[in-house]
């Protein structure tokens, strides 16, 4: 059903349970998995002429970053490696878009027909702040996608979804996840 | 690697596109399907 697989790693406890699923659906798929690591620069202003930070500065930047960048792809290569799924990284810089931008962007360049995100689900403030990334790239993204929480169980995800260009947002609701389970008797169930 | 595939579904062409990729996977992965539509009753006093 897939052949090709892309998952975005940032080195978070989230974004490893996503990398988990997707060495998982690999090896499943027997398909291609490219791991994505984008080196968010989106707070640099540095597509503007006149920038304020000095070029060393932007050098050193960059090295660091790229260096981190290299690290959480072998460390992805080689937790790949342990399940028999051969990662193929891919290292690229955000210059100045949204990482959800560049998830799409690569996602169209290697032709991979799902997008694989750990996500950490939080609410409120955390959520604007750190939990809008998975949901841009789930907003615009034309594949399904797989949405892994980095509290989900594995070896099974519990939290998958697959859609399509145009669709509604996602919004989970614990309360309502409790009244949903005793609303719903095991007969309702369709086979 | 799936068991049992839950779908949400409302009838409309994103709920049907969902609704495809979900028998496709469901078919792919042997599992069972779980169609779910929810009688939204939240405007009611």
């Amino acid at each position: 059903m897939f052949k090709r697989i892309l998952v975005a790693v940032d080195g978070s406890p989230a974004s490893n349970a996503g990398l988990r699923s997707a060495v998982e659906l690999a090896r499943d798929q027997h398909a291609s998995l490219f791991a994505l690591h984008v080196l968010d620069d989106g707070s640099l202003p540095i597509n503007f002429e006149g920038t304020i930070y000095p070029p060393t500065f932007i050098d050193a930047y960059f090295e660091a970053t790229h260096k981190i960048g290299r690290k959480i792809l072998d460390r992805a290569i080689a937790s790949g490696r342990g399940s028999g799924v051969a990662i193929k990284p891919v290292l690229v810089r955000s210059q100045g878009h949204s990482v959800a931008h560049v998830i799409i962007e690569q996602r169209r360049k290697l032709k991979a027909d799902i997008v694989v995100l750990g996500t950490h689900g939080r609410r409120g403030l955390a959520r604007m702040l750190m939990g809008s990334d998975a949901e841009q790239v789930l907003r615009e993204a034309s594949v399904p996608m797989l949405l892994v929480h980095s509290r989900a169980k594995h070896p099974s995800p519990r939290r998958v979804s697959a859609k399509r260009r145009g669709r509604a947002k996602i919004r989970r609701s614990p309360s309502i996840d409790g009244d949903l389970r005793t609303a719903t008797p095991r007969s309702n169930e369709l086979r | 690697m799936f068991k049992r595939v839950l779908v949400a579904v409302d009838g409309s062409p994103p709920s049907n596109a969902g609704l495809k990729s979900a028998i496709e996977l469901a078919k792919d992965q042997k599992a069972s399907l779980v169609v779910l539509h929810v009688l939204d009753d939240s405007w009611r006093p």
